[in-house]
């Protein structure tokens, strides 16, 4: 039920997310639809709800009731209902919650509208209402609820660690390995995804550099960002950011992820005003100054299949990061192919904004990776590098989905199947 | 007394002119008011200096990168915008002459460029408008649209029979450049032409878009500016 309360409430979040871009985008979108033939989501479904100008008509239509009556904007003047308040809540979900945030559109659009910001208002909005994916919701407040009470964690993380050191000691074919945790005054803070993989790779890499780093208490996943709420999101970057100046790290390195390095790299210092008192980097760039330093070194004969890369939006076009994953695969792989088109306008694989969280989507993220699968055979590589985590597992879906007979790696992967242990 | 109509044409296109002003003037002042984003948002790779500069520019009158995914209509976007910037140019004509060689450039011109312009434009906003009516770009066009692309294709078919009618250049001249300095004047040849009628209707029609430029899409005009420099900031 749509109340007059939660009406208003809704209201409150629209005027206070509403900023001065939001307005610029909303004047500027003439709804000419160029926008259909950029987004992967519209290509392989072809509704015309799927348009991604449409996906902002519901919250325009907000607007322009807002503008003509305040505070009663889902009734006309004679205090008719202009639409049915449940419907319109449904619009705005389906809109809001099928987009992959990939901002495919925002390259190819003549104006340069952002929708993702409008989208996120949307978001924002919604979430006033409690009208949320119950996953999403669920993870961000564990996230949440993980940084008010780290000390439980801390005895779980530290068991954790050790049990992974033999095997940690057998991939680096080191004696001597380390996972720290909270070592003050390290050069480098690691924050990784979530599972285990996750953990051992970037650890063997980082011992055979000998990289003085640690390991962050926290996941490098950010899903407060996905449910556009700017201050659950910002809470759950701020973690992050306080046990780094804690330690007092010379920079901080994100894992392989591409939303998480862009939170952290391009949204937070923003979102909590001011410079950090350290870099931020995505792991790729550190791994890549590693093998031009020379501090590890890769196998001679290299990997001989075919390999692409995958630009994954956030870290891409979204993050500014192209060359770094390109120099590290070059150095291994002998046969690379780029994927067409790449960068910028590289093809969103369908797993964004969230959608990968939600399991009731599967087959709309399988018919939404079309553009993706298509993109991939055409290069006939057999191995494809897709650096961020969402993106493996919607890649692997795809993979299967369309029958391409590829295999999905991380850099991490990559790095640590071709490395030269002495 | 054949000079009434003019009487109430005259006050209409300042009056159209004066809301434009002041409507672009109150929005452009509204969004000043309003917080703008702590976090930039534009997209990668971002251009530097001159580089930068340069790729807006393009961006922002050329769109290049429609021209990838949506070639035909890039092509009638283009040309109707151009042969806007054509009409535009001509319509300066009206209230001046210009010196030396370009007065005669202008006049050689006017027939050729002008008229094919004014067809080429008749045809694309109809293409625009045709558009709109498909699905699924009618899925984001509002009756507000249909109406602004009508009023415009009847801007642009009086404009073009205008083109025709017996109506010496010298003597619309008296008429909008004493308009232009705010004095009015009204020549006999014009207020008892036959054509009176239809420069009538090309004028009304014409403040009436005028006047709906601040609060309706063609706003984009302007804010395309801004949000071309956002997406590479």
């Amino acid at each position: 039920m749509v109340d007059s309360r939660s009406q208003q409430k809704m209201l409150e979040v629209l005027e206070k997310e509403a900023n001065r871009q939001f307005d610029y985008y909303l004047a500027a979108c003439t709804g000419c639809g160029a926008c259909s033939q950029a987004c992967h989501v519209f290509r392989s479904h072809r509704e015309g709800e799927y348009l991604p100008a449409y996906r902002i008509e519901p919250l325009r239509r907000i607007c322009r009731w807002q503008n003509k009556a305040p505070g009663r904007w889902l009734r006309n003047d004679r205090g008719r209902a202009v639409e049915r308040a449940e419907d319109l809540i449904e619009k705005l979900y389906k809109a809001a919650y099928t987009c992959t945030g990939c901002r495919r559109c925002m390259v190819y659009c003549p104006f340069g509208v952002d929708l993702s910001l409008i989208i996120g208002v949307e978001k924002a909005m919604l979430a006033a209402l409690g009208r949320v994916p119950e996953e999403l919701e669920l993870l961000t407040e564990t996230a949440i609820e993980k940084g008010n009470s780290v000390h439980l964690y801390r005895g779980l993380l530290r068991q954790l660690i050790g049990q992974l050191e033999p095997e940690l000691r057998s991939i680096t074919g080191l004696p001597e390995v380390a996972i720290p945790i909270g070592k003050k005054g390290a050069r480098v803070l690691f924050v990784a995804l979530e599972g285990v993989d996750r953990l051992i790779l970037p650890s063997a890499i980082f011992n055979l550099a000998g990289e003085d780093w640690t390991l962050s208490e926290y996941e490098a996943s950010n899903f407060g960002y996905f449910l556009g709420d700017r201050e659950r999101a910002s809470r759950i970057a701020r973690r992050i950011v306080d046990e780094a100046t804690a330690l007092g790290v010379e920079q901080v390195a994100v894992d392989e992820c591409g939303h998480a390095y862009r939170v952290m790299k391009h949204l937070c210092p923003g979102w909590t005003g001011g410079e950090l008192p350290f870099q931020i980097r995505s792991v790729i760039e550190l791994w890549d100054s590693y093998l031009q330093e020379g501090r590890i070194k890769i196998k001679q004969d290299g990997i001989k299949e075919p390999a692409t890369y995958h630009d994954p939006c956030q870290l891409g076009r979204n993050g500014g990061i192209f060359e770094a994953p390109r120099a590290v695969i070059k150095a291994i792989v002998r046969d690379f192919r780029e994927m067409n088109p790449n960068r910028a306008k590289n093809w969103c694989c369908g797993g964004g904004g969230g959608l990968i969280a939600r399991s009731e989507l599967e087959q709309f993220r399988a018919e939404a990776g079309r553009m993706k699968a298509e993109q991939i055979r055409d290069t006939g590589a057999k191995l494809v590098v897709a650096p961020c985590g969402n993106c493996r597992i919607q890649l692997a879906l795809l993979n299967e989905y369309y029958c391409l007979g590829v295999e999905v790696v991380s850099i991490a992967d990559l790095l640590v199947k071709s490395v030269i242990r002495d | 007394m054949d000079s009434w109509l003019f009487w109430i044409i005259s006050p209409l296109a300042y009056t159209s002119f004066v809301f434009m002003a002041a409507g672009i003037g109150w929005r452009l002042w509204q969004w000043r008011r309003k917080t703008p984003s702590p976090v930039r948002l534009g997209i990668f790779p971002k251009p530097t200096g001159r580089r930068k500069v340069l790729r807006i520019s393009l961006d922002t009158l050329l769109f290049p990168q429609l021209a990838e995914i949506a070639p035909a209509f890039w092509l009638v976007v283009i040309v109707f915008h151009a042969s806007l910037l054509t009409v535009f140019i001509g319509h300066l004509h009206l209230f001046s002459t210009f010196p030396g060689t370009l007065e005669a450039v202008l006049n050689r011109a006017a027939e050729p460029v002008g008229g094919t312009a004014g067809v080429l434009w008749a045809l694309t906003a109809s293409c625009l408008l045709g558009r709109r009516m498909c699905m699924p770009y009618r899925a984001t066009s509002s009756a507000g649209d249909y109406l602004l692309l009508l009023l415009l294709l009847g801007v642009i078919l009086t404009g073009c029979l205008l083109r025709y009618a017996d109506l010496e250049l010298a003597v619309c001249r008296e008429y909008f450049s004493s308009l232009l300095v705010l004095r009015p004047a009204l020549p006999a040849e014009l207020t008892v032409s036959p054509y009176r009628w239809l420069l009538a209707a090309h004028m009304v029609l014409a403040s009436l878009l005028l006047a709906c430029i601040p609060f309706s899409k063609l706003i984009h005009f302007l804010v395309a500016f801004i949000t071309n420099w956002l997406r590479r900031n």
